[in-house]
């Protein structure tokens, strides 16, 4: 590994008080910005259009209003995190970004044109960030003339109250990178993790055998939903497995085992279940459909 | 097969001695009131042979606790087996293998019931309870009875190794073991990222530590033994520390 370019930012250990950009104005980006905002720093959101970007704004605005109601903080609180956000559909204005944390939608075609495109518009001291859950951090920087000044950083969703953040050195990034990054996610009030670029990271792999074990048990006959969510709900999970795939959403946790399964090239640990392609092709996704392995109200089916 | 529930039921359990198992079961059993009597198969005075045998046959349930070690497991159930009264419920562990490969190993097969009881128990209101495909309609209410007087709610699954909650836990444990061994993440940073992503009541390397790393283990081989498939294989790692009797550092 060439590690001689690595000086590119030697001075990028401190992102304190930088500037922080942050690509997608979705869930997460949304989410991302407003822990930044909040954390005291200039922040730029950017989405590819203003209607876009206007919804994530007021996406933050409103969670952070509903706090101050909460009392959980002052309004002018509140107003001033607001203020420092500038959203944007222009890449131009990272320019002055110490950090841009990427968290468009998960395609890796789009994901690499995006960090060629982020090289070209930010400082050469910044560092850039993804928040992929399932993509690899080496294949996202593949096209990237300086790919070690990128790292995962991968929220939870929601991302201002879930605490960790895993942080993730691919196989070229600088120790540096990954060390101002898990800096700022503690300065951020976030419990940061380090993981290596592996399918998955830590949470999206080990949690696999909760579902598929749990699905076994079910197409073996062994028992019902209902009985399993029970007893794993009388270990101390908060949620049973099919409640929580109930809550994620069936086919987004299929698309977690998926990834992850042929990200081990088709190791039998990870292999989804026929269930769960069953309840996604039949349109029962859980909560959202309002059937899932539970009846939610009225159907939609 | 009669009903032993109430202040006269003696119960003879057969565990290893080193195993917290045993000693969490008796004094769960004790405080539901039942006289409590633990032995080890691999206790060879002639003093502890007589006593297990005598407390076995004056026995109203007996309870084989073993998990990892297969030769006092099987030496366990023929001790059971010879000398509880025949219409006695035989209670056998499920967490590394199914209640009718122990069954098979009995005569009286018909009073064989499965049970699953994943460490920690504090709090815990369930019980997981196996039929074996030997065990006799007859000997399920008994069971129920016991389990319900120990103040635990019987639950029902299908037999086979880990049944439910040994099963699953195993498996987080072991793709735990397999990201530490793989260099992913460090112990402890793979344990809290699972209790504050995921909230689990703890993390899979610390649950290891309380349920045994030789448990883990042998739950994953029962269900290797049982499925044939390579999804059950244990991570090298994991099964190195076992042996050698290391807990994760975390
Ligand atoms: N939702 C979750 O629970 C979650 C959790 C952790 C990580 N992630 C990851 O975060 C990323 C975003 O997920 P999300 O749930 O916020 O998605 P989302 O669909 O809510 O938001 C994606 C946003 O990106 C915008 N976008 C589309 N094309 C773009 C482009 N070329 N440039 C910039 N922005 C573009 C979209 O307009 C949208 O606003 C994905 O990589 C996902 O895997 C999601």
């Amino acid at each position: 590994m060439e590690r001689s370019s690595t000086a590119a930012h030697p001075h990028g250990a401190d992102l304190s008080g930088s500037r922080i950009g942050v690509v997608g104005a979705g869930t997460m980006g949304a989410g991302i910005a407003q822990v930044a905002a909040w954390a005291g720093h200039e922040v730029v959101l950017y989405d590819i259009a203003q209607a876009f970007v206007e919804r994530g704004g007021q996406a933050i605005a409103g969670f952070l209003r509903r706090g101050a109601e909460k009392g959980k903080y002052t309004l002018a609180e509140a107003e001033a995190a607001l203020e420092r956000l500038t959203p944007t559909t222009d890449v131009s204005a990272f320019a002055g970004c110490g950090l841009v944390v990427e968290a468009a939608p998960e395609d890796l075609t789009l994901k690499r044109e995006l960090f060629e495109q982020l090289e070209g518009a930010v400082g050469e001291h910044a560092i850039l960030a993804t928040n992929t859950s399932t993509l690899s951090v080496a294949a996202i920087g593949a096209a990237m003339a300086h790919p070690e000044r990128l790292c995962g950083m991968h929220f939870f969703n929601p991302a201002p109250l879930m605490p960790l953040v895993e942080v993730i050195e691919g196989p070229s990034t600088a120790p540096e990178t990954v060390a101002a990054v898990y800096a700022l996610a503690l300065a951020w009030g976030k419990q940061p993790v380090m993981a290596k670029d592996t399918p998955g990271f830590i949470v999206n792999r080990v949690a696999r055998p909760f579902y598929g074990e749990a699905l076994r048990l079910v197409g073996e006959g062994a028992a019902d939903v209902a009985t399993i969510d029970r007893l794993a709900e009388d270990a101390g999970f908060p949620m049973g497995p099919f409640r929580l795939m109930d809550l994620i959403g069936i086919d987004v946790n299929y698309a977690a085992a998926s990834s992850v399964f042929d990200g081990f090239f088709q190791d039998p640990r990870f292999r989804p279940h026929p269930i769960q392609r069953a309840m996604v092709e039949s349109g029962r996704l859980g909560r959202k459909t309002k059937q899932g392995y539970y009846s939610y109200g009225e159907s939609s089916k | 097969m009669s009903t032993p529930t109430g202040n006269e039921t003696h119960v003879v359990i057969l565990g290893d001695r080193e195993h917290g198992l045993g000693e969490d079961l008796a004094s769960l059993l004790r405080d539901a009131g039942m006289r409590t009597s633990m032995y080890d198969v691999g206790d060879e005075s002639e003093h502890d042979h007589e006593s297990r045998t005598d407390a076995l046959t004056v026995a109203d349930v007996a309870i084989d606790l073993y998990v990892r070690d297969r030769s006092r497991k099987a030496n366990a159930l023929r001790l059971i087996d010879s000398h509880l009264a025949a219409d006695r419920p035989l209670l056998t562990c499920c967490h590394a293998g199914s209640a009718t490969t122990a069954a098979a190993a009995t005569k009286h097969s018909g009073r064989v019931t499965g049970f699953a009881l994943l460490p920690p128990w504090t709090g815990r209101t369930t019980v997981e309870c196996a039929k074996a495909m030997q065990t006799a309609d007859t000997a399920r209410e008994a069971v129920e009875a016991f389990w319900q007087a120990a103040g635990l709610d019987p639950v029902w699954v299908g037999d086979g190794a880990g049944l439910v909650l040994p099963r699953v836990v195993a498996c987080l444990a072991n793709e735990a073991a397999f990201a530490v061994m793989e260099g992913a993440a460090t112990a402890e940073d793979v344990d809290r990222a699972m209790t504050l992503g995921t909230r689990y009541p703890r993390g899979p390397l610390a649950w290891a530590n309380i349920i045994g790393l030789p448990d883990i283990v042998a739950t994953m081989d029962g269900l290797a033994a049982e499925h044939g498939e390579d999804r059950y294989r244990v991570a090298p790692l994991l099964r190195r520390m076992a042996v050698a009797g290391r807990k994760w550092e975390l």
